[in-house]
Formats: C-alpha cells, structure tokens, sequence
C-alpha cells in the first residue's frame, strides 16, 4: 500500500502554538497581572462532520474554559455547556509563558468563586484589607 | 557590611529553621532506642534536602515561576493532580503534628493541658500568616530557632565518651532489644523526617514571594549548603543527647517531656529555658510553613491569586485554604490524639510520598525552556539520580516495614 | 491472566502475607508492654531526681509524670485486654500487672508529692519508683 503523507500546512501569519503544549495548563492573568484561573480547557468552533470541503474555513479558538471542566481533562467524560465557565478568545491580549488577558479580572465570570470567597469570608475578617506588615 | 549581616541572616535562618517537630521527636527516638547508629541517615538525608531545595529554589528564581505552576504545565493535569493529592495530606498530617507541638512545648513550660493550649496556637499560627510580612515571619522564627544550639551546648557539658560515640557512628549495629527491621523502619522514618516535601514547596514560592531573580542564587546557594548541614549537625546532637541519658537508663522516647530531660541534666533550668524557647520557635515556624505550603500547593495548581505579597482581599482563596487547613488540624488534634504519635507517622508517610514531590523537581530542573543555560549540571543530575533511588526505595519499603514492626513498636 | 494482572496479583498476596506477619502473639504483646512501662518509670524516675537536684522546673518534672502515667495507663489497658490461654501465659498476664500496677502507683505517688510534698517525701517517691522498676524488671526477666 503506497503511504500518504500529508502537505506541509500553508504559512500562517501571527504566533503558531502547539495548544498542548503552550497554551493548556497554562496561567492566565489578567490586565493588572493578578492571576485569574489557569487554562483548564479550550473552546474551538465547530468542525463540519463527514467529508471535510477543500475551502472550509479552520476552526478558531472561542474562548477560554475554566471550572468544573477540569474534572473531566482529568477523569474523562464531558460536561454540558451550561457549566462551561468561559473566557472568551477576545478578551486575551498575549500568549508567551503565561497567558494575558487585556480585561481586568473582576468582570469575568471566572472569577467568581474568588470575589465570592473575598465578599463573603474574607472582607468580614478585620484585618483583610491591609498589606501584610 | 550591610550585605554579610544579609549573608548571615540567611545562613542563621536556614540552620533555625530546618529542626521541626518531625526532627525532634525522630532523632529522640533514635538516640534513645538505637544510640548514634543512625547518623549517617542525617547525613545522606541533608544531602538530599540541600540538593532539593537547590534545585527548587533555582527554578523558581530563573523562571519567575512556582512548583506547583510548572509541575501542572509540563507534566499535565493528571500527574499534578496525584502530587497535589499526595502532598496535600501529607502536608496536612504535618501541619497537625506541628500545631500539637507547640501545644506540647507549651505544656513544658507552663504545665497546663496541651488540648487547652491548641486552639491557641492554631490562632497564634493563623495570625501571623494573615498579617505578618514573610520576611519577618522567616527570620524571627529562623533566629529564635537557633536557642536549639543548647542541644550541642549540653552535649559537650555531658561530657560524654566521644569515642564510643563516634564508634557507635561509624560502625552502626543494632543493639540488643531491638530488631533489624525496626532499624529499618526508623532510618526510614529519619529520612523523611530529614527530606521535608513541605520544604520543596515553600523554598520555591518563598523565592516567589521575596522576589528573587538570578543574582539572589549565590545567596540561596550558600543558606542552603551552610544552613541545611549545621542544622543537620543539631539533630545529631539532639539525638547524641538521647543516648548519653536516655538509652542507658533504658528510656524508649515517647514523649516531648523525654525529649528535653537530658538538656536539664547537662544545664539545668537555665538551658531548659533555651530549648523551650528553641523549640517553640521551630514548632511554630514549621506550622507557619506547612500552613503556607497548603496555600501555595492548591493555589498554584488551580491558578488562583496566591502569595503572602498581596493584600489577603487579593489572594481571597488562598487565605481560605490556610484557614481551612488549620481548621482540619485543630479538629484532627481535638479528637485527643497524642501529637506525638502524629509526628511519627506524618514522617513515615513524607517518606512514602516523596517519590511524586521530589521528581518533578529533577524534570523541571533540567527543561531548558524554564530554565534556560540554569539547567541542572552532572553532578547535580548524577546526584539526582542517586536520589531518586534512594527515595523510591525507601517509599516502597515504608510501608511494609511499619506492617511488619507494628510502627516501630 | 496477562502479566500485569499476575504481577498484582502477586504484589497483593504479598503484602497480605506481610499483613498476617504484623499479627503478634500474646508474649509479644506482653513483651511490649513491659518494656513501655519500664521506660515510663526510668523516666518518671530521672525527671523526679533532677527535680530534687534543682536542675529541672516543676512544670517539667510534672509533664513527665503526666506523660510517664499516659504510657503505664496504655500498657495496662494493652496487657488487661489479653486473652490468657493456657497457665502459663495467665501468670505471665498477672505478673505483668502486678508490675505496671506497681509503677502507677509509685507515679502516681511521686505526682501527689511534687505538688504538696516535703523533700523527704520526694526522695521516698524516687525509691518507690527503683522499686517499681525492679519489679517491672523482675517480671520481664522471668520469662
């Protein structure tokens, strides 16, 4: 049987990733470089089924997904949508060892469970505002 | 001038800081079971920790990244996870033991029930780590730490026989009463007593949290080569102490009070006051540490805010972590369960762990895309190796061991 | 089986023959039991001495005790759960308690002094601690 190989890709512009190894795991910060959450997962748009068209458009990264999802990298299965907690693709500014975001981290949803924990335990405790001394 | 009186803090800090509950109460029990037969396990087991901790450090200070951070991005999320799982509780156990010890060197000074003393020391752990600055936390329980030298001070006033003792070290023999698998089973238990994992994490996101880059690394270098080994000197003498009193008289150590009689024999209330105030300080710190590990561990893992730098409102998890953490271990000790008891089993299950904390630490160390022309020379990679047979051995054999001696008994 | 399966089957069956080599014996236990109590009563006995010298606080030579009675306590709850068959192993059991009965006592005794005792009575503990452990010493011996 005569093996196939595959063409080189054709030349991108911008950066080109390896998601695994560059942008999985990795920490996100946010605008100020406080840490938000780490990339737990990827979000691409849809690959048509079946026979894939010569000029189909690639699949593009939406967003960022972070939350419960880690679960399933790690033991398998997947999630419903509605649990997704998203970042979306637009919101991040660059991509080297860690992630930037341009937004600042308290008006994303992944950030949650930390203005929660700060609103509600934190702040109530004296002391919590100040800088260490 | 400024940069000696640096130097030294450094060094003193590292000396203070490396005896914890752990060491104290292994290195009785040794002392007083096996006389200096097990020496040379300090030594193979500071080696080990200053090559750990090297490495940690240096990691951390060219990368700019913490362990945890760089053991998920490069070995993924399913073996981070087990390191996290493992580490985690073990860090847990050690946090419990060191929590009951400072109520146990409270008990010493005062008398009074140590359950009483509890939740004070948990609140006393918790307070520092809320408000104080980690620099400040370091060196005032590293300094304070070094009240133990009065171990090495009685040692010489007991004015022993040196050259039994030295026979008895360098020509280890199990003596009559005692059994070669419970030899075993305590060499491994001074081991992981000695190689700390909780250190792994705390040296490299200390490094975080002073901000060190490159230039520190001849600093940390020369605390961990000078510091470690004198600090490992002090448990020698800590267990030196036992044998001279306690083994002769035929005193099995079970219990802190046990620990610090031979010190009032050599120097009476005087150096007794010294070493409260030494192990108090070593107890505490080691508390404050492991507390701080189970912030760092989870918060790095998960991607939350950490660090003892920002504002509690500003790592908000974090903080929530620790407290939870102290929490668990007050329930743990409320329960009435001996302290001691607890120190000797969190050091027996640091051994078995230390195979997932200490491994990644030697990949990390040699990937060049963290670490750049600062990966891990030969020596350091030929020693790393050395050592990680060495951990995996005594990882598979501990448990079987502890079986088979009924946990030293 | 394939051979991963072999290779845990046999791990497992090691480790549950470990498992049944940890069981120890009715000697074994006794064994044990003196030799913790004995220790207990030398240390009672050396914390007690270096009180009467005046090298060590009462705070010290009072958690010693404390700790010293903790450990006679758990070997006498050890040795009294024994089930003793046969003579010999019964007088074993009574010799056993006879001793660890001897040194709470004499802990026991030594504590009450420290905390309202003259300096007569403290040397009079510290005997009655020799003795305790002479007994305990006996009891181990004569096995």
């Amino acid at each position: 049987m005569r093996s196939h190989r595959l063409t080189t890709p054709p030349p991108a512009a911008g950066q080109v990733l390896d998601a695994q190894l560059s942008l999985l795991d990795r920490q996100v910060l946010d605008r100020t470089g406080v840490p938000v959450t780490t990339v737990d997962d990827i979000e691409v748009s849809d690959v048509p089924e079946g026979a894939i068209p010569v000029d189909a458009a690639p699949p593009v990264i939406t967003a960022i997904v972070t939350g419960p999802v880690l679960a399933t990298r790690i033991f398998g299965g997947r999630l419903p949508e509605s649990r997704y907690i998203r970042i979306p693709w637009s919101d991040v500014s660059s991509v080297e060892t860690v992630v930037r975001l341009g937004v600042d981290g308290e008006a994303l949803d992944a950030s949650w469970t930390e203005r929660w924990v700060r609103d509600h335990i934190i702040r109530r405790i004296p002391g919590g505002r100040h800088d260490p001394e | 001038m400024k940069r000696l009186f640096a130097v030294a803090l450094g060094i003193l800090t590292a000396i203070g800081g490396f005896v914890d509950i752990g060491d104290l109460v292994t290195n009785a029990v040794v002392g007083s079971r096996f006389g200096l037969g097990l020496v040379w396990v300090v030594l193979v087991g500071v080696i080990g920790i200053c090559l750990f901790a090297q490495m940690s450090g240096r990691v951390a200070a060219v990368s700019g990244r913490a362990t945890f951070e760089i053991i998920r991005e490069r070995l993924g999320p399913r073996a981070a996870v087990a390191n996290l799982g493992a580490s985690f509780l073990i860090n847990l156990m050690t946090l419990t033991a060191e929590v009951g010890g400072i109520a146990l060197a409270l008990q010493l000074a005062t008398s009074v029930e140590p359950m009483l003393w509890m939740p004070l020391a948990a609140f006393g752990v918790w307070i520092v780590v809320w408000r104080a600055k980690f620099s400040i936390l370091e060196n005032v329980t590293g300094l304070l730490g070094l009240s133990l030298i009065v171990f090495a001070v009685a040692l010489f006033l007991l004015k022993p026989d040196w050259s039994g003792l030295a026979a008895q070290a360098v020509t280890p023999q199990v003596p009559a009463g005692e059994e070669s698998p419970t030899y075993w089973y305590y060499a491994i238990a001074l081991f992981g007593a000695a190689m700390t994992p909780y250190e792994v994490f705390f040296f490299s996101s200390g490094a975080i949290e002073e901000k060190w880059t490159v230039k520190d690394l001849s600093q940390s270098r020369s605390n961990v080569l000078v510091g470690f080994p004198l600090g490992g000197l002090l448990s020698i003498a800590i267990a030196a102490c036992a044998a001279v009193v306690l083994m002769p008289r035929s005193i099995d150590v079970t219990s802190l009070s046990q620990v610090v009689l031979p010190v009032a024999e050599a120097g009476g209330k005087v150096a007794l006051a010294f070493v409260i105030v030494g192990i108090l300080a070593a107890t505490f710190g080691a508390a404050l540490e492991t507390t701080l590990s189970s912030g760092y561990t989870l918060a790095q893992f998960f991607g939350w805010s950490w660090g003892k730098f920002r504002r509690p409102v500003k790592a908000a998890r974090f903080h929530l972590t620790m407290i939870i953490c102290l929490l668990l271990g007050l329930g743990v000790l409320f329960t009435g369960v001996d302290p001691i008891l607890v120190t000797e089993y969190s050091v027996v299950f640091s051994a078995v762990a230390l195979p997932l904390t200490y491994l990644p630490i030697l990949i990390i160390s040699n990937d060049p895309q963290y670490m750049g022309r600062h990966v891990n020379g030969r020596l350091t990679n030929g020693l790393g190796l050395v050592y990680l047979g060495i951990i995996l051995v005594a990882s598979l054999a501990a448990i079987p061991l502890m079986i088979i001696t009924g946990a030293g008994a | 089986m394939n051979a991963r399966a072999k290779v845990g089957a046999a791990i497992l069956a090691a480790w549950i023959a470990l498992l049944a080599t940890g069981c120890s014996s009715t000697t074994d236990t006794v064994d044990q039991a003196l030799r913790e109590s004995s220790s207990a009563v030398a240390s009672a006995r050396l914390a007690l001495e270096l009180y009467t010298r005046d090298t060590a606080t009462l705070a010290l030579a009072d958690t010693s005790l404390g700790d010293a009675l903790t450990e006679l306590d758990g070997a006498q709850s050890e040795v009294s759960e024994l089930e003793a068959t046969g003579a010999s192993e019964s007088r074993d059991k009574q010799r056993a308690l006879d001793g660890i009965r001897s040194g709470v006592d004499a802990v026991g005794a030594a504590r009450e002094q420290l905390s309202n005792g003259s300096a007569s009575g403290l040397a009079d503990a510290v005997d009655a601690l020799e003795a305790a452990q002479t007994t305990l010493d006996a009891a181990g011996g004569a096995r």
